[in-house]
């Protein structure tokens, strides 16, 4: 997990983009366990990484939150900000490009 | 079945402790934390095991990320935004940090205000109630923090609800005065006594005589006066009364 955290440093803002892009509106705790079905239990996001990433995308304007009543009380959605889209996708492009890079530079088969 | 409000506030309590301020922040988090108790109790734990677990996990978590205080109004508006959404009127509670928190206790002991009546004669008339008013002694215009009931001399006064005592002692404006600790957010005061029954640091329960009522301190006639108080602030003891 530790390794796990070193690498999700500079990759979670855009891992989380991506996802938000997959799957629409998402709220802080099914970004966390999407992510831990997608990676069979290996990526685990806590509290104290996923939020203080979403609250500071949303300050950066690439996404934007909206409220909602789910059982009676208030549950804080994200979705990728429509007018950001453009620079979302280049982030994206650009660690995907950057994970081949990694890859090939390890000596492994893409 | 422990009630919503009281998760919540366990939540909020253990939240707090680990620093964390920002009243939508806080909210967020609430929001996540009882979906992780929901699911846990949805695969088969009680609720007090999910519960612990998931004080565990705050506890347990870096939330350093989420303490950074933005605005020193938001508590208030969270305060405002829970009581208007969901009636959580009693969630926002300013709780001291790093206490550890002892689950069986939390949710056995929700914090609410005293509800005992503080003399021993149930139909005692309130000669001044909680609120602005005028003075009756100095005739300036002040806010009562508390109430006045009628009692002639020597009246028993009760512990409203299970305390400690906090502190007992004489001053010009109090008379002979009782404080009462109920927990870490309400204390009773009970002013212009002619004397005390009871020392400071001594446990005492509902209903138990802690002394009996008297004219001392800045008193125009016999009575006593009682006070709650929420924290820093006094709140009407008629609307605790008897709740």
């Amino acid at each position: 997990m530790d390794s796990n955290k070193k690498f999700l440093n500079g990759t979670l803002n855009t891992i989380v983009l991506a996802l938000l892009r997959e799957n629409g509106k998402m709220y802080g705790y099914e970004i966390c366990q999407l992510t831990k079905e997608k990676t069979d239990n290996k990526i685990l996001l806590t509290e104290g990484a996923i939020y203080p990433t979403l609250h500071r995308l949303e300050k950066d304007g690439l996404i934007i939150s909206s409220k909602e009543k789910v059982n009676g009380r208030t549950r804080k959605y994200y979705a990728i900000n429509q007018s950001s889209l453009q620079e979302v996708e280049s982030q994206i492009d650009l660690l995907s490009q950057f994970t081949g890079h990694l890859r090939s530079l390890l000596n492994l088969t893409t | 079945m422990i009630p919503s409000a009281a998760i919540i506030s366990i939540i909020v309590k253990a939240l707090r402790s680990a620093g964390v301020r920002d009243a939508e922040i806080l909210e967020e988090m609430v929001d996540h934390y009882l979906i992780v108790i929901e699911n846990e109790v949805a695969n088969g734990a009680t609720e007090a095991e999910a519960i612990q677990h998931t004080i565990n996990q705050i506890q347990t978590t870096n939330l350093s990320n989420l303490t950074v205080n933005k605005t020193k109004k938001w508590p208030f508006l969270l305060f405002t935004l829970m009581f208007l959404t969901g009636g959580y009127s009693y969630l926002y509670q300013p709780f001291p940090a790093k206490k550890p928190l002892a689950i069986a206790e939390l949710t056995t002991k929700v914090q609410s205000p005293p509800k005992g009546w503080p003399i021993a004669e149930p139909k005692a008339e309130i000669s001044s109630h909680f609120g602005l008013r005028k003075h009756p002694v100095t005739g300036a215009k002040n806010y009562h923090r508390g109430i006045d009931i009628k009692a002639p001399i020597g009246t028993p006064v009760l512990a409203t609800g299970d305390a400690t005592v906090k502190k007992v002692g004489y001053n010009q404006k109090a008379g002979r005065f009782i404080i009462l600790q109920h927990d870490d957010r309400y204390t009773t005061k009970y002013f212009h006594l002619s004397a005390i029954s009871i020392s400071e640091g001594d446990t005492v329960h509902k209903g138990d005589t802690i002394g009996v009522s008297g004219n001392s301190g800045m008193s125009s006639a016999p009575h006593l006066h009682y006070e709650i108080i929420d924290q820093d602030a006094a709140i009407d003891p008629i609307e605790c009364i008897g709740v």
